[in-house]
């Protein structure tokens, strides 16, 4: 035994040089943080970094996946990162409730989400979801969106839900009936691939306004600070679209190189939905933005008016 | 020699012991015996201090102490060994408390340990080894200790027979080879008899000395002293007296 | 192999077999609930992807381990020392186990970012409490006879605090440390859940999102070994180091 006091004392000393050898601050990179697990939506970012056209900006660029559906714009307007995947709905939300952010890019120029249900179960028009149970996956928005597509399409009471990631299961085990905030191009295959029949109404069909699905925002104190850097990602993003609108299967090649996890057969389905639609500009439309504030402040999205040229930094 | 006058322990309104005296000559063997309950070993716990006590004086070698703690070696019923030391560890734990030198201890209780009979045992745990070896181990630990003074708090009742015979011889050798004072309490009159100079009988509650005899013939040959059986008669009897009256 | 270790083997297999049987009769998708067959499979051949997450969910239990330990020790011994801190530390040390932990994450999560930091914190938070008591009752638990004994040798409280209330306590810190290894794997996973871009826990809520849960299932299962790994690994140490029981 003979002091095993000791050998604990220089064990618990030896732990603690161990540990201050740890850095505990984050390094100095840029890091962006995506809105979701990495799925085909993100391709440009990933062959932007593939191709090496992230380093000929310069930049040293560390991807991070959320752990929930909130994480990206908190992390961004607190500047724990440096650039997020948003949402334009999500950004003139948090806009209106005080968060300081400025959109930097685009990457997803029109709607993506949708009101998902599974098809056989009495869903045919909105009225038909009068009192059911309704799933949402990002809180502060699609939430917000479900309040706003009620009361525009007549429906009168429903229980809303917080589905997180979890939308095939919540949806295909019957916990909700229908969920606000899936993607047309994604899950919607997702459900078919596995043998089951997805119904969705379209936001633009029935009273939302056209908006960006996808846009790269940072903090206001980032955005100011790092002005050149944002540019130069942003560039790099320009050129991974044409990229990818160019050689669309050397794109998907090095997206799936970067995202070994992805499901290929399903995202290259996917793929074709949502090439048309990346972003052919890096530069907001500020026309159409205002008009989507507008939308949000006389249906109750928003409850302070929003004026879009500051988060567009124009 | 040791001194003890006018010793008072009350305990919650129970006078356990009031102006009692006590001496041991230097390099004597006093034995104390008594019935159960009558303080005996509360006694052992006002000499060392671990009670305080109500009133009294001691001195050792003419010098007036406050208690016995840190000045007498200590043995008791129980080994205490110190389960994850080796015997010759706990050994010369005394002496390792005190600050002594380790190599000089080691020596000291390897010697002991041969003169015990534990030579082949010293490496091992307390566990592994028997009751009287665990004894005998306690036996040289009160050795370790730097003190003259010792103790002895039933040191043998909870061995068995056999093994409390062996061990009563080594008991003299503390007084015959190493000098020590020695006090002990037993109630083994028989042990009292073969290895005390002078015997004390103890009343119950409140404690005081009721008899007491001094032994001077030699050591060896106490068993079948004549004498030494007509006390033990008597001290029987006394003893079942005490008991009797208490029931 | 005893009986009693037969009769868990049965068991086992009894619920793998109902198991697999159910699945495949209510042909249940293998993203609701896959098959045991689905599990073993995903868990042999996604072994290389396993892995380096397993590694870093591993490293940050070892370190929130090491890092509580430099806490509750140094803890326990102060509280015992001086009754006084100890009633005065006595309510925090219970609220510390009272807290919900996963309700702390996001905090950790915002406040030392989504390295390994905070979930090694995690981890140490959740086994701070038992390790810390069980140490301090060890120390608590020794036996009057001998204290007063090492007074009559004349030990003074750090001989005592060495020699004697020390090794006495080591049982019962072992079995507080085997407590706090299992319990340590929950803090680190957590932790992972709220913010991480690697590790078991993260996986599990990326495989989960992309409706591969037999992989959520296969790193359960690795979290559940590496568990039972650690217990056994202190079960060891402990035969070791407290020999004389």
């Amino acid at each position: 035994m003979k002091n095993s006091f000791k050998v604990f004392v220089s064990i618990i000393l030896a732990s603690f040089f161990l540990l201050t050898a740890f850095p505990v601050c984050a390094a100095q990179r840029i890091t962006v943080m995506l809105d979701w697990f990495p799925n085909i939506d993100h391709l440009p970012i990933y062959v932007a970094q593939q191709e090496g056209f992230f380093g000929d900006e310069g930049l040293d660029v560390t991807i991070l996946t959320p752990s929930s559906t909130t994480d990206a714009m908190k992390l961004a307007a607190s500047g724990n990162v440096d650039i997020a995947v948003s949402y334009e709905p999500q950004v003139i939300i948090g806009a209106s409730a005080g968060l300081n952010i400025r959109v930097v890019g685009r990457l997803v120029e029109h709607p993506l989400s949708v009101l998902l249900f599974l098809k056989g179960k009495g869903i045919k028009k909105p009225a038909d979801l009068e009192g059911k149970t309704i799933g949402y996956t990002v809180p502060g928005m699609m939430d917000v969106l479900m309040e706003a597509f009620a009361r525009i399409n007549g429906i009168k009471s429903y229980v809303p839900i917080n589905v997180g990631f979890s939308i095939v299961q919540s949806l295909v085990s019957g916990k909700v009936d229908a969920i606000m905030g899936p993607y047309k191009n994604y899950e919607t295959v997702e459900l078919e691939e596995r043998g089951y029949k997805p119904g969705y109404f379209e936001l633009s069909e029935w009273g939302i306004p056209d908006y960006d699905e996808l846009v790269f925002i940072s903090g206001e104190r980032t955005a100011k600070e790092r002005a050149e850097v944002l540019r130069g990602f942003t560039r790099a993003i320009d050129r991974a679209i044409s990229r990818a609108r160019k050689d669309p299967r050397k794109a998907l090649e090095a997206y799936f190189s970067a995202v070994a996890e992805a499901p290929r057969e399903m995202e290259s389905k996917a793929f074709e939905i949502t090439l048309p639609i990346y972003a052919h500009s890096q530069m907001c439309d500020t026309g159409k933005w205002q008009k989507f504030a507008d939308f949000a402040l006389r249906h109750g999205l928003i409850e302070k008016k929003v004026d879009v040229t500051t988060i567009l930094g124009k | 020699m040791l001194s003890v006058s006018g010793l008072t322990k009350r305990f919650e309104g129970l006078t356990v012991m009031e102006g009692f005296d006590l001496t041991v000559p230097r390099g004597g063997f006093t034995t104390l015996i008594g019935p159960s309950g009558c303080g005996k070993s509360t006694l052992f716990d006002v000499l060392t201090g671990v009670f305080p006590r109500d009133d009294g004086r001691m001195s050792w070698l003419g010098e007036a102490v406050p208690d016995l703690m840190s000045r007498a070696a200590y043995m008791q019923q129980k080994d205490l060994l110190l389960p994850w030391l080796s015997l010759i560890d706990n050994a010369m734990l005394p002496a390792k408390i005190a600050g002594a030198d380790e190599n000089d201890s080691q020596e000291k209780a390897s010697a002991l340990f041969s003169r015990l009979g534990l030579h082949d045992f010293e490496n091992y745990i307390p566990r592994k080894v028997s009751g009287g070896m665990r004894q005998r181990c306690a036996l040289v630990r009160t050795l370790m200790f730097e003190h003259e003074l010792v103790l002895l708090d039933e040191p043998l009742s909870s061995l068995d027979a056999i093994t409390r015979r062996s061990l009563q011889a080594l008991l003299l050798l503390l007084q015959s080879e190493f000098n020590k004072t020695i006090l002990m309490i037993t109630h083994d009159i028989e042990e009292a008899l073969l290895l005390s100079d002078e015997l004390l009988v103890l009343t119950p509650i409140p404690m005081r000395v009721r008899e007491r005899f001094v032994l001077e013939m030699p050591k060896l040959g106490r068993n079948s002293n004549p004498e030494l059986l007509k006390i033990k008669e008597h001290v029987l009897e006394e003893l079942e007296g005490d008991l009797n009256g208490t029931i | 192999m005893e009986r009693s270790n037969w009769i868990s083997l049965l068991i086992a297999l009894t619920v793998i077999a109902i198991w697999e049987f159910s699945c495949w009769w209510f042909s249940v998708p293998d993203f609701i609930l896959p098959a045991p067959s689905e599990i073993l499979k995903t868990t042999v051949l996604k072994t290389s992807l396993l892995l380096p997450h397993a590694g870093v969910t591993a490293l940050e239990i070892i370190m929130g381990i090491f890092l509580s330990l430099l806490v509750s020790v140094p803890l326990a011994t102060v509280m015992f020392t001086c009754p006084s801190i100890e009633r005065a530390l006595s309510p925090f040390l219970v609220a510390s186990q009272a807290v919900p932990v996963f309700a702390l994450a996001p905090l950790l999560v915002i406040w030392l970012g989504y390295g390994l930091a905070s979930k090694v914190l995690m981890a140490a938070i959740i086994i701070f409490f038992p390790i810390t008591v069980s140490l301090l009752e060890g120390y608590k638990n020794c036996e009057r006879e001998y204290m007063v004994f090492f007074d009559l040798m004349g030990a003074g409280f750090w001989k005592k605090l060495r020699l004697l209330y020390w090794p006495w306590a080591l049982p019962y810190f072992f079995s507080g440390l085997k407590v706090g290894v299992t319990v340590a794997t929950i803090g680190a996973v957590i932790g992972e859940w709220v913010g991480a871009q690697r590790g078991l826990g993260y996986l599990m809520i990326q495989a989960n999102a992309r409706l591969q849960v037999s992989l959520v299932f296969a790193a359960i299962l690795w979290l559940s070994v590496m568990g039972l790994a650690m217990w056994v690994f202190v079960g060891f140490l402990e035969k070791r180091v407290i020999y004389w029981k």
